[in-house]
């Protein structure tokens, strides 16, 4: 129950950022806008399949990889806005605390790897994470759009955390941590939307 | 047992005489419908192989496999044309959409076959359900293919993006289909309101020229 519950918030929210920034391109044009609600847009109806699966099925999706392809799909779309908001010279700019990021993907692949037997699925999973985190430290390193990646790189490491979590189920009650984390992951999500709209002029 | 190849036959023989005979710039428009009908008989296939090897329910079959190995079909001659004829923003839209309604006719008839065609009410509604979801992932894919094909950094990335889109919103839509009931009305009902909101959304925002790139 409770993660219905859970999934149904984190698609409200969602889907109403989605239109919010579907409305902010509409008026202003900006590609920004377009990629950030193709993000919001892509992750609600990841959100929607999933909480259908399990309200008309009771089950979750396990034959195919649905919810991965979506999943990675919403990722493309914040890489893509990441690179979009990114001026020339900061995607030029290097720093060492980048290589925070491919790191830390190894070594949440390697811990995913040894209690998961979906290898492909926790590949793409941590090369999609590292991205992000890769583009939101050289943000923060060269300055400019400070909340932006800050909550990209927030989104990553909820990210990993809720994987961690879900490696030892503790049950569909608020005593799984996995479910707190997920609180966090919406408002995380929330955030984003001021946060990338400043950044594109919204 | 249907043999959807022989009634591909059937139908795609006409339109091939009929592509012939009128040439010049609807050869493309028959080319995409028979491309779509193509894609719908080999997603047949690759989806009855992939059950089989994965050993999948109906439900996994219908609403986690089929919208994946659909919409990468799909996609395929979208991709060709592309990659091959780079054509301009207009074209690429028409392709997709003929593309989709080749592929839910091709659907429709194998579904005929299949389920008999006595209730008619019923067949109307799944008709247009089941054209208006091919519509909007085609849709999807073709209006964000004129977005990130000129703009080379997005051009791979945003075509897997809109890819995962559109397999998803098909993979809602199966969702609810297979549950029968009133989620299968609501399953029918979902790419109708979409692409009415679409309609609305347009008229009501009309794109103003001088947007950036």
């Amino acid at each position: 129950m409770i993660e219905i519950i859970d999934n149904s918030l984190q698609f409200a929210a969602t889907l109403a950022c989605c239109l919010l920034a579907l409305a902010q391109y509409l008026r202003a044009q900006k590609q920004a806008q377009f990629l950030l609600a193709c993000f919001y847009g892509c992750f609600s109806l990841g959100l929607l399949y999933w909480t259908l699966y399990l309200v008309l099925y009771e089950t979750t999706p396990g034959t195919f990889y649905v919810s991965e392809i979506v999943w990675i799909s919403s990722c493309i779309f914040l890489y893509l806005l990441q690179y979009t908001l990114a001026s020339p010279a900061e995607r030029e700019y290097r720093c060492r605390a980048m290589y925070i990021a491919p790191a830390l993907g190894v070594a949440m692949f390697a811990i995913y790897c040894a209690f998961d037997t979906e290898v492909p699925a926790d590949l793409l999973r941590c090369c999609a994470m590292s991205a992000i985190a890769w583009n939101a430290i050289r943000g923060l390193g060269f300055g400019g759009r400070r909340r932006f990646h800050i909550a990209a790189l927030c989104f990553v490491c909820a990210e990993y955390a809720l994987w961690a979590s879900s490696i030892g189920w503790r049950g569909d009650t608020l005593a799984n941590p996995y479910f707190w984390i997920d609180f966090a992951l919406t408002g995380i999500l929330i955030s984003l939307l001021p946060a990338a709209g400043k950044g594109a002029g919204a | 047992m249907t043999y959807i190849e022989n009634v591909f036959a059937c139908i795609a023989a006409p339109l091939v005489v009929a592509a012939l005979c009128a040439g010049g710039r609807h050869l493309r428009t028959f080319v995409f419908a028979l491309a779509g009908m193509l894609s719908c008989l080999l997603s047949a296939y690759v989806n009855t192989f992939l059950a089989a090897v994965l050993d999948a329910s109906a439900l996994g079959a219908t609403a986690e496999i089929a919208p994946v190995v659909e919409e990468v079909m799909k996609i395929l001659p979208l991709l060709f044309y592309l990659l091959v004829f780079e054509p301009e923003a207009g074209e690429i839209k028409a392709a997709i959409l003929v593309s989709a309604v080749g592929f839910a006719t091709f659907e429709n008839v194998c579904y005929l076959l299949q389920n008999g065609a006595e209730n008619l009410g019923f067949l109307l509604i799944r008709g247009f359900g089941t054209g208006a979801m091919h519509i909007v992932c085609g849709a999807i894919v073709g209006h964000g293919m004129v977005y990130v094909w000129p703009r080379g950094a997005l051009r791979a990335a945003g075509t897997c993006a809109l890819l995962g889109t559109a397999v998803v919103f098909h993979g809602v839509y199966n969702l609810l289909a297979a549950c029968g009931g009133r989620a299968q009305y609501v399953a029918y009902a979902l790419p109708l309101l979409l692409i009415a909101a679409g309609f609305a959304a347009r008229r009501a925002l009309p794109a103003r020229p001088g947007g950036d790139k």
